[in-house]
């Protein structure tokens, strides 16, 4: 019985030293990804500040002041108007393919 | 625990000698301590594999709620309902000196203060020059939100002493269209008015930081509206003005604009102690300012007597002579001088025959049609803050003469955004509408107001309106337009100011199938093109809003009806089972 006695503690010694090493590798392990979602969630973020930065600076060049500016400073070339009630048009009544660039080319 | 191993010797064997039970003594002792520390050893793993569990047990919203630091800081953005941001934060710098020790390296030199004054054009140079020479302060701010870019053109100047914070600013893209919806926040960044303040805690919840709140504003429309009300507030010298788009069918605003405003961006200062705050640009008339709006009511009016079923749209009512209530005489502007069924009262928008109505339908339940509509209380739309929202002002003892002047929407007084609440209500088949500043995806369940078959009459009043009488010049061809125009003389102290009036033109459209409203009111407006004619609503906030439609029924995807669907005879349901037409052929025109 004393050999048995023996292997069960050594096998407890073992697991216990086992353990104690896994342990230890998984703190440093988790340590290192925790780390790494740090740096992720610090990189998220900032990706997250320059997309809401240049949203909003959209929302800017999109906003109605500035484009009735650029319509007003190029108002001779493109000449845009607002649509209105009588924007709208059945595809009947759309001219012939072609006819608008002939007429441009003129 | 170590008796359980301890050996048994068989009986048959000799004693033991001394020397052997000091040596089995020993080897229990050292199996005593190694189960003394495998025990430990166990219930520290125990603890640890319990403590692991745990942590790997944590719901998931309290996980969420250790969201990192960075973010408790930020505010979540608002954008309109088709995702444009409207408000959003953004890094900024608070950028500081701390003068006694640049003095210590030697103080600022000339170049380093024009330099600084070129990248802070706002900075005082003459004040930081005597800081840092006097010495008097350890520490000032050079700028307060200067952009990653200043703060990096500062540091390159190498001043010693100079530093910087990192902060996070609110910024408005949009600027003044839509300031009064969205208010603003203070320089720490919390809400102080409109979305921002009513919606505090939801814009700062860090666990929806990353989620935008989507507002029921369509920008494009509160652009439209915003340019026209400020096209209509030129052209007739109006003080201010207010107005709304509201879709009858769900309660969303798509527009709230009030005029004067201001820049959210660069928020002007609260008014000064013994000035009118309604004539602040920081006011917000859709909601707060309350008035006397007209001609308008008559629709109630007309409406709680349709429904209680004590008139009909063909009842006759006598607009003969002026009516003497409470020691006022009530007369009509442009009157006829004749008997008037009810629909002819709307169309000539008769004071005398509103009050006929009025007495027909009884004090008791005008006034509870008034209260059932919420004019007496704050309309409830509480992303705004309580402050901004003003509660109706029904007058205060019921008499015969309120009940008359109320009938025609004299005494009292609610703000736009009631009767546009109130008007969409009756037309949206008489189920009531909650007004919101939030996307709803949702119609509501209907919570009856009147009876379907009042809501028919009711549009029906309001096309004759729109087409034939005072709202005929916002009648945009194809987009079947109902509306009532409301011309109120404004108050002061003592009584009415004659000279000064406040213009209502309340839309509906399309009146067959109802869609939107809007609500375009302009305060004090002269008509300024040396007619000499008065300026009421039908020439002034009627126009403006039939211009203001013009532009955002297109917008919204509206074609014209006359080209796009069939016409025909102006048909309404008017009861659950089927439709019954209602034709109401024009008569002469009126002013």
């Amino acid at each position: 019985m004393m050999w048995l006695w023996r292997v069960i503690v050594a096998l407890g010694v073992g697991g216990l030293v086992y353990s104690a090493v896994s342990l230890y590798e998984a703190k440093i392990e988790t340590r290192e990804l925790a780390r790494a979602v740090d740096r992720l969630e610090a990189r998220q973020q900032a990706i997250k500040r320059e997309i809401a930065a240049l949203d909003t600076e959209w929302s800017y060049l999109n906003s109605a002041e500035h484009l009735y500016y650029l319509i007003g400073l190029h108002s001779d070339v493109l000449r845009l108007q607002e649509r209105v009630p009588d924007s709208f048009a059945r595809l009947s009544e759309l001219p012939p393919k072609g006819a608008g660039s002939q007429e441009g080319q003129q | 625990m170590s008796g359980f191993f301890k050996e048994i010797p068989f009986p048959d064997q000799p004693p033991l000698e001394r020397p052997e039970l000091e040596q089995h003594a020993k080897r229990d002792t050292t199996r005593g301590r190694g189960l003394f520390l495998a025990a430990l050893f166990g219930l520290a793993f125990a603890l640890l594999g319990w403590r692991m569990g745990a942590l790997a047990l944590v719901p998931q919203e309290d996980a969420q709620r250790t969201a990192p630091a960075e973010a408790i800081a930020d505010r979540a953005q608002i954008t309109d309902r088709h995702g444009r941001v409207m408000a959003s934060t953004l890094p900024t710098w608070e950028v500081a000196l701390r003068p006694r020790m640049t003095a210590k390296a030697g103080g600022l030199s000339p170049d380093d203060l024009t330099a600084l004054q070129g990248i802070f054009p706002d900075l005082d140079r003459n004040n930081l020059r005597y800081l840092v020479n006097s010495g008097k302060r350890s520490f000032t701010y050079v700028e307060r939100r200067a952009s990653p870019r200043q703060w990096k053109q500062a540091r390159d100047l190498g001043i010693i002493g100079m530093e910087a914070i990192p902060r996070s600013d609110r910024v408005f893209p949009a600027g003044r269209v839509a300031a009064h919806v969205l208010g603003g926040v203070d320089v720490d960044n919390k809400g102080i008015s409109g979305i921002e303040k009513g919606m505090q805690s939801r814009l700062t919840d860090v666990r929806v930081a990353d989620t935008p709140v989507a507002l029921s504003l369509d920008m494009r429309v509160q652009n439209a509206l915003h340019l026209t009300m400020s096209e209509a507030v030129a052209e007739f010298a109006a003080l201010g003005a207010a107005g709304l788009v509201m879709d009858v069918r769900t309660g969303e605003l798509l527009a709230m604009v009030s005029l004067p405003d201001f820049d959210p961006n660069e928020r002007p200062p609260l008014p000064e102690p013994g000035t009118d705050p309604a004539l602040s640009p920081l006011f917000n008339r859709a909601s707060q300012g309350i008035y006397e709006l007209g001609s308008v009511f008559k629709l109630i009016t007309a409406s709680a007597a349709l429904d209680a079923g004590v008139a009909d749209l063909d009842t006759m009512l006598d607009a003969r002579h002026p009516i003497r209530r409470g020691g006022f005489t009530i007369s009509d502007f442009l009157g006829k001088g004749r008997m008037m069924s009810l629909e002819e009262v709307i169309r000539y928008s008769s004071n005398i025959g509103a009050v006929r109505i009025a007495d027909l339908l009884g004090v008791e339940r005008h006034k509870a049609f008034l209260e059932k509509l919420g004019m007496d209380t704050k309309v409830p739309l509480a992303e705004l803050p309580a402050p901004e929202r003003s509660a109706g002002q029904l007058p205060f003892k019921w008499r015969s003469s309120n009940a008359a002047t109320v009938s025609y929407g004299h005494g009292l007084a609610v703000t736009p955004l009631h009767i546009a609440t109130a008007i969409a209500s009756l037309a949206n088949y008489g189920c009531k509408v909650t007004p919101t500043l939030l996307k709803r995806d949702n119609k509501l369940p209907c919570e009856r107001v009147i009876s379907r078959e009042t809501s028919g009459k009711l549009r029906a009043l309001m096309r004759v309106v729109g087409k034939h009488s005072s709202g005929r010049s916002a009648n945009i061809a194809g987009y079947e337009i109902g509306g009532k125009t409301g011309t109120a003389y404004k108050i002061k102290p003592g009584g009415y100011d004659f000279d000064k009036r406040f213009n209502t033109f309340i839309a509906l459209w399309p009146t067959t199938e109802p869609q939107y409203v809007l609500l375009l009111s302009l305060d004090d407006p002269k008509l300024l093109d040396g007619s000499g004619k008065l300026p009421l609503a039908g020439r002034t906030a009627a126009p403006a809003a039939g211009r203001a439609i013009e532009r955002i029924a297109p917008l919204l995807g509206l074609a014209p009806t006359d080209r796009f669907r069939p016409t025909g005879q102006f048909v309404d349901e008017v009861t659950e089972g089927g439709e019954l037409p209602i034709s109401l052929p024009p008569l002469e025109t009126t002013e």
